[in-house]
């Protein structure tokens, strides 16, 4: 699943660590979120969206 | 350079500091138990050998300066300086595993120094007194349950999945492994099948599986 996290947290000058703390998970979960090798739960997606006030997706969208 | 460079960088090279703290520790926390396990198996056989010599001191000052060492390289590479947040979760995890590193740190020290002048003592199958069977039948069945239960309460998802795999690759791992040693050692091909080499083995493979897919 390919994701803008990444962008949306440099939109916002934040790093992984800073995000991880928004959401009260690791560094390492941050990181493999943005780099597709974790995909979020439910849960934490609509966190993330809620953190960033989108909709989850305009957050994650699937390969094709 | 922008300043968002600048910070990306920083978070993409952090989790290898994690990395260093979990290696740092473990072979560390080995170094130290095995030294602590020769340091006492030499002092008793020494002692009941008839008494200390200069040898003897220098070899038992040679093992305290080995445990100095290993205490003073491991401060050495242990990383400083992030001052990176971390989240309330995190802090409890690891605050949870350091509990848990100085729990097996004791229990190992205790092995070792109750093991007396058997220097394999903490690995090997010798008859054990009762006080010391009922200590670490306490601890493994009360007190590390309520640590892994409090712990799996706290990691996230990222690396409840990660400890999810590391348990499906190591239970692989035993089913292949035990029936497999299990019908050598009944053909002479190999020695009885030892349940806690088995355990080592499995935990090895589990911890290997767990903390790759956490921090890889």
């Amino acid at each position: 699943m390919n994701n803008r996290l990444k962008i949306l947290r440099a939109e916002r000058d934040w790093s992984q660590a800073t995000l991880a703390v928004h959401l009260d998970v690791s560094r390492q979960a941050v990181n493999a979120i943005e780099t597709g090798k974790h995909d979020p739960s439910l849960p934490l997606a609509f966190r993330i969206a809620r953190l960033f006030d989108l909709s989850i997706e305009e957050i994650f969208h699937d390969q094709n | 350079m922008t300043k968002i460079d600048a910070t990306h960088n920083l978070s993409e090279s952090a989790p290898s500091s994690v990395l260093r703290k979990v290696l740092i520790t473990i072979i560390g926390g080995l170094t130290a138990v095995f030294s602590i396990a020769f340091l006492a198996g030499y002092t008793v056989a020494v002692t009941e050998q008839g008494g200390l010599n200069a040898y003897a001191i220098g070899t038992i000052a040679a093992g305290l300066g080995l445990i100095g060492l290993t205490v003073f390289i491991s401060y050495k590479l242990w990383p400083k300086g992030t001052h990176e947040a971390v989240p309330a979760r995190e802090k409890k995890s690891q605050h949870i595993l350091w509990a848990a590193v100085v729990i097996g740190v004791l229990l190992g020290g205790y092995m070792a120094v109750a093991s007396g002048d058997n220097p394999d003592g903490v690995f090997s199958n010798e008859p054990v007194t009762a006080s010391f069977a009922v200590i670490s039948i306490a601890t493994w069945l009360i007190i590390v349950p309520i640590i892994t239960w409090m712990w799996w309460r706290t990691i996230d998802e990222h690396e409840a999945d990660a400890y999810r795999e590391g348990a499906l690759v190591s239970a692989h791992v035993y089913i292949f492994l035990a029936p497999t040693w299990w019908m050598a050692a009944r053909a002479g091909w190999a020695p009885q099948q030892d349940p806690m080499i088995v355990l080592v083995i499995v935990s090895i493979v589990w911890s290997i599986v767990w903390l790759y897919r956490k921090y890889a």
